[in-house]
């Protein structure tokens, strides 16, 4: 159906049943605009249809700050999404006491967490030191593992390994494979910390849902 | 009646047979592009020829958009902005003072109809001591509508009372799903499984 621009716009007190195409001249919808649009203010859509499979969608953005009119729409389907997984292998590790590695991520603008780790020994080591067959439960050391991502400097580290035990040789090496998983904070809200005393017990309750969700 | 319509734009598309140059303005006597709307907008959906991708310029500028079941509107989300949420939310605790290693269970009072509460790490702040070598376990349950955090070394015990750091994303539910728990999967008393029938295959 073609129509043309002025009879709508003879015709906006009454209702428009046609279709209006700007640069185009066969509009397939009632709206058309073959080149760009700036809808000032607010931009209402109604709530028709639903996304319902999990693959079929691509997230849009916005940038305040582009260039002309400002608030471009933007795809953030293939580059700089909101959640960035980024794989490391750490090779030729000290015993097991990866200690300090420096992502040079900053902290100001990300969060990282550490996903998928794989501990890999390499050649001769045996692993972690096993104590005598028949131990003192109340003295002998079975260690903790730590795994965490944590801040210095303004950039993350990684630290990642058994503080107190140790392979049974100093020649002993370990590679580690794990993926950083990248929070942008422009999208995801760092609550910060929030401490909890447990007085000595093993069961406590939050004073309050945590502030700002 | 507030509406403007370039004269220009107006003559040149009703006349289909030429090319159109003008832009058309509605309520704006001055469009930048091919329409410009100085006001709201409405419509039932909107489809883009194109969207460009995010490039490097705008990496650290863009936001992202949601659509607002209260209004319709269209808005962004910045969680730099005060009361903002994000997308999600990351919080850490740091559970003091615990009675050896054992968390049974802290109450975040996190609502878990509303909310996912994902553990992201977990770690002790001191040496186990015990006979046997243990796997830490530490996650999250739902009691009463609460997310609860357990966390413990079980047949271990520090000599001392100690600390868990426990990282935690908080997801709204309204775009995250949790699907019921499935299994138990039998392994039949060997080390490897399939499933057999994966809810996103």
């Amino acid at each position: 159906m073609k129509k043309n621009l002025l009879l709508v716009a003879l015709s906006f007190s009454t209702a428009a049943l046609a279709q209006v195409g700007i640069g185009v001249t066969s509009p397939v919808e009632k709206l058309e605009v073959a080149g760009n649009a700036v809808l000032d203010q607010s931009v209402t859509i109604d709530p028709v249809d639903y996304i319902n499979n999990s693959s079929g969608f691509t997230i849009i953005g916005t940038d305040p700050a582009s260039a002309g009119e400002g608030g471009k729409v933007l795809s953030v389907e293939t580059l700089y999404t909101p959640l960035i997984v980024q794989p490391y292998s750490i090779t030729n590790i000290y015993r097991d006491d990866l200690n300090n590695v420096n992502l040079n991520i900053p902290t100001d603008k990300y969060f990282v967490t550490i996903a998928n780790f794989e501990a890999i020994p390499a050649s001769g080591n045996n692993g972690l030191y096993s104590p005598l067959a028949s131990p003192d439960p109340n003295t002998t050391n079975r260690g903790r593992f730590v795994i965490r991502a944590f801040e210095s400097n303004n950039t993350w580290h990684v630290n990642i390994g058994y503080p107190v035990l140790n392979t049974q040789n100093t020649t002993d090496r370990y590679t580690y494979n794990f993926d950083i998983i990248i929070y942008s904070k422009r999208f995801f809200k760092n609550l910060g910390t929030i401490n909890v005393d447990f007085n000595g017990n093993n069961n406590a309750t939050a004073a309050s849902v945590p502030d700002g969700i | 009646m507030k509406k403007i319509l370039s004269p220009i734009a107006v003559f040149v598309i009703t006349t289909a047979s030429y090319a159109q140059v003008g832009n058309v303005g509605i309520n704006t006597a001055k469009p930048r592009e091919k329409l410009e709307v100085a006001g709201t907008y409405k419509s039932k959906k909107i489809i883009t020829g194109t969207t460009p991708a995010i490039s490097a310029t705008e990496k650290d500028r863009y936001l992202l958009l949601s659509h607002s079941i209260a209004d319709n509107t269209v808005k962004k989300i910045n969680p730099g902005q005060a009361n903002s949420p994000g997308i999600a939310s990351i919080v850490t605790y740091s559970l003091n003072n615990v009675n050896g290693d054992w968390v049974e269970n802290f109450n975040t009072k996190i609502n878990s109809d509303e909310y996912s509460l994902m553990v992201l790490s977990a770690y002790f702040d001191r040496p186990l001591l015990g006979s046997v070598i243990a796997i830490p376990s530490y996650g999250v349950k739902s009691v009463n509508n609460e997310w609860q955090i357990y966390a413990d070394y079980s047949m271990l015990s520090s000599a001392t009372n100690g600390t868990w750091t426990i990282v935690c994303a908080v997801y709204p539910k309204t775009y995250v799903k949790i699907f019921p728990e499935r299994g138990p999967f039998n392994l039949n008393n060997t080390t490897t499984g399939s499933d057999t029938a994966p809810i996103l295959p």
